[in-house]
């Protein structure tokens, strides 16, 4: 069955999001969240990643069968991380000095393996392309909301910079346990809008 | 039905070696790509560093290897541009409040503190190094000889933890100039 381009919008930014859905990949919005800067160059990541790798492992597909196939997944994602990290370094380093060892630690995100595995290698190339872009999108946009929550009320700025007056913000929701709670409200309030618009239906 | 598994082993591994050669290809044509971009971020990086705690041109060179020490990131060797005696800086860090305190300390060619500043502070108190009380106590380390009897300077009130931090990494900044310069024993009244 031939799936349109708002199918793939639909089950990667809504049905099956990656985070609120799927909770993948969840270590990483943790530790990418305490900025939207952070944020941006990680989703940007994720979705280069996810389409590249998706295309590789669909055209490949024929061949990564049997006991090494999972490790053929993960060395496959691991090898568009590096090259990824790698233009992030040259052309983003503030991002690359921010981010550290979490955009290298990529290449073990969950949210890639399961992609392969559920996706491209059953799946032609266009359609695990586009299974990737509109996925990655899923992913950074549960980043982001998480990273707006944190960065607006933990330090009130965005982007850097002051947009609440002399409001500082609430400190913990910059630290460790800040990133569980508004991932947790994040997640809370997606299934809550989730399963009103599932009812309606 | 033994051959047949060996054959279904073979193919798999050669499906790994597959995904293998395909990764290092990707991995190895970004590197070429952006190999000289990523030398040129890291040399500014530490431009901008020992630019903190020297003035003026300068060239440098690494010298981390020769002076290894707890605590120490990295030692450079800077030679300045107005024809003077060779200076150096260490980067060196200590576990402060919430996380590490990474400090650039500046060294003449004899060991004696020039300067101190902070690269990066803890998560919890990310604006120390800042305030007008900060800096009064990081200028109070300028002057210390590296082989003096370790640094001692009044804590800021606030930020009693990240005081310690920074004594602890000057210190430890101090341990990798008395290597590199061979003063270790010498010990001088200050």
């Amino acid at each position: 069955m031939k799936k349109g381009i708002s199918y793939f919008l639909k089950n990667g930014l809504f049905t099956s999001n990656p985070v609120p859905v799927q909770l993948l990949g969840l270590c990483f919005v943790l530790a990418a969240s305490s900025s939207l800067k952070d944020a941006l160059v990680l989703g940007a990541a994720s979705v280069l990643v996810l389409v590249c790798s998706g295309v590789v492992i669909s055209l490949l597909r024929g061949i990564f069968v049997g006991r090494f196939r999972v490790c053929a997944y993960l060395v496959t994602a691991a090898g568009f991380v590096t090259a990824v990290w790698l233009l992030v370094r040259a052309y983003l380093p503030s991002a690359d000095a921010s981010l550290g060892v979490y955009l290298p630690l990529m290449a073990v995100n969950s949210l890639f393996l399961a992609r392969a595995d559920a996706f491209a290698s059953e799946n032609s190339p266009a359609a695990s392309a586009l299974d990737g872009v509109f996925m990655g999108l899923g992913y950074a946009a549960a980043l982001l909301a998480t990273a707006f929550v944190r960065e607006l009320f933990g330090t009130g700025r965005l982007f850097g910079y002051s947009v609440l007056g002399g409001f500082d913000g609430i400190r913990l929701l910059s630290l460790p346990a800040g990133a569980f709670i508004c991932l947790g409200c994040v997640i809370a309030a997606f299934r809550y809008v989730k399963r009103k618009t599932e009812e309606k239906k | 039905m033994r051959n047949s598994k060996e054959r279904g082993a073979a193919f798999s591994a050669a499906a790994f070696c597959a995904a293998v050669a395909v990764a290092v290809a990707v991995a190895a044509a970004v590197h070429i790509f952006t190999a000289s971009g990523i030398a040129k971020n890291a040399d500014a990086a530490v431009r901008a560093s020992i630019g903190l705690v020297f003035d003026g041109d300068f060239e440098y060179e690494d010298v981390t290897d020769r002076c290894p020490a707890e605590g120490v990131e990295s030692v450079y060797r800077v030679e300045r541009g107005n024809g003077g005696e060779d200076s150096y800086c260490v980067i060196s860090k200590a576990k402060a409040y919430g996380g590490d305190l990474r400090l650039m300390t500046g060294f003449t060619c004899d060991g004696v503190i020039t300067s101190v500043k902070v690269l990066s502070a803890g998560v919890e108190s990310p604006d120390f190094g800042r305030g007008a009380e900060d800096k009064k106590f990081l200028a109070s380390f300028g002057g210390t000889p590296a082989d003096g009897e370790g640094v001692e300077v009044d804590a800021v009130p606030g930020y009693a933890v990240d005081s310690e931090a920074a004594v602890r990494a000057v210190n430890n900044a101090c341990a990798a100039v008395r290597t590199l310069l061979g003063l270790d024993g010498e010990v001088s009244e200050q």
